[in-house]
């Protein structure tokens, strides 16, 4: 796996494209940091509004994890053009590919929405985050979302770029694609700020109780994602190894 | 080995079938098996090696059924290039041999070994796409035998090496012969494949005479 790990992130990164893309959302990363400090005013800080501040610029961390996923879909997996049948050849060599590549697209979305949020709290100060157990919430809970997508990603390239049209996806089908990616992203964006606002109430301590209902219904909403995630995965393998032993 | 017995696979929407009754291929002695284009040859090959199933019959790959094979038994070199482009052909043969829990070390060792035939050391550092179509057919030809398969299945074996190549691919598959590896080469140069293989077989609408 780990062999496969470094496969695709030398694939993905000797593309110039997705090179120029990568440096593109990390300057455009920066500049949002940057400029959205500012309006932070120095005197009257309120915890309602530094949700406001999350709400408004921590939360475009998705972005990059939005774009890493599109980036797989149509450069890492369009590579896979002329290998694809090196993964029938291989022992494992279809389910070592789908979940090398899932696992390659959430690292990365990983690593490129966390550390903006890094830089956010290196840039605005911790402040906005009232302590750690936020931090890690926000982050389980993308680490999630980011399985999830990488799961589908995965899936939908390996189901429907295959076949006629060889790993090459015409525009119709990247279009019905990103769509679907932004209409699973908009609705966990939703999901996840009423979660994160009933948590941020309780640890700011405008709300006296724990958010158990909201908790419960987060780990639902996990555990489905996860089982869903699994089942593209299969799928996608086995949509791979048709026709073959 | 392999044994090859009542082999049939139909392709209804083409109207087209792959036959062969019966076939056995021994280590030593590389079978050639040259038809038209359009034949069927490389159907052939892709069946025996597993990429296209659902066939009837029996295909008997080194005593193992090939439904029940251990993929690493198998060594196919097709037409077109199934490696990275973007990868060196040292990054490509790390790829592969961690898929085969080989040993990294073996691709050295196989370097110096296939080096013997054809000169593939200089290319060590070369991204694949930047090779010329012959260079690119020593390579595929080396990725094919770098996990050590029990049989080596060839597709268009001269496709960019030409007839100046025939000396090296005897002296190949006689080394590998040694080895108690069994090679099946599929080509539509009937005269070439019979300088290369000692015994040859026709492909014809499908099925194997």
């Amino acid at each position: 796996m780990i062999n496969g790990l470094i496969k695709e992130f030398r694939i993905f990164f000797r593309d110039r494209t997705v090179l120029t893309i990568v440096v593109f959302t990390i300057f455009i990363g920066i500049t949002v940091i940057s400029r959205s400090v500012s309006v932070i005013p120095a005197s009257d800080i309120s915890y309602a509004y530094y949700f406001k501040y999350f709400r408004q610029h921590v939360m475009f961390m998705i972005f990059p994890a939005v774009l890493v996923n599109i980036m797989t879909a149509a450069f890492s997996v369009t590579s896979e053009k002329q290998s694809s049948m090196l993964s029938k050849l291989l022992p494992n060599g279809e389910s070592i590919m789908v979940r090398s590549k899932a696992l390659f697209c959430m690292i990365l979305s990983a690593i490129m929405s966390f550390s903006y949020i890094l830089v956010v709290i290196f840039a605005a100060g911790h402040d906005i985050f009232p302590d750690y157990r936020f931090l890690i919430f926000i982050t389980a809970s993308f680490l999630f979302l980011f399985s999830g997508l990488s799961s589908f990603t995965v899936y939908f390239a390996f189901s429907r770029f295959g076949g006629s049209c060889n790993y090459e996806p015409d525009v119709k089908t990247m279009l019905i694609y990103m769509l679907a990616v932004t209409l699973i992203v908009t609705a966990f964006y939703f999901f996840l700020l009423v979660s994160f606002k009933k948590y941020y109430d309780y640890l700011t301590g405008f709300r006296i109780d724990y958010p158990n209902i909201e908790f419960i219904l987060f780990l639902i909403s996990v555990f489905i994602f996860m089982v869903i995630a699994r089942y593209l995965l299969n799928s996608a393998e086995n949509k791979l190894s048709e026709g073959l032993i | 080995m392999v044994k090859i017995r009542d082999l049939k696979k139909e392709f209804r929407k083409y109207g087209f079938a792959v036959e062969c009754r019966h076939l056995d291929v021994e280590s030593g002695n590389p079978l050639g098996i040259s038809g038209t284009t359009g034949s069927g040859k490389t159907l052939f090959t892709k069946i025996i090696t597993g990429l296209v199933g659902s066939y009837s019959g029996s295909v008997e790959i080194a005593g193992t059924e090939l439904k029940k094979l251990y993929r690493k038994k198998l060594g196919y070199v097709p037409f077109r290039n199934i490696l990275y482009g973007n990868l060196t052909l040292k990054e490509n043969s790390r790829f592969l041999l961690s898929h085969y829990r080989t040993d990294p070390q073996e691709y050295r060792i196989k370097m110096d070994w296939f080096s013997e035939f054809w000169d593939i050391k200089r290319f060590d550092g070369l991204k694949i796409s930047e090779l010329t179509d012959g260079q690119l057919q020593t390579v595929k030809i080396f990725a094919g035998l770098l996990h050590s398969p029990s049989v080596l299945i060839i597709d268009e074996p001269f496709n960019g090496l030409g007839s100046g190549s025939t000396d090296r691919f005897r002296e190949l598959f006689t080394d590998i012969g040694k080895r108690d590896v069994t090679v099946i080469a599929a080509s539509s140069s009937s005269d070439l494949l019979s300088v290369i293989s000692v015994r040859t077989v026709q492909i014809s609408n499908g099925k194997i005479e």
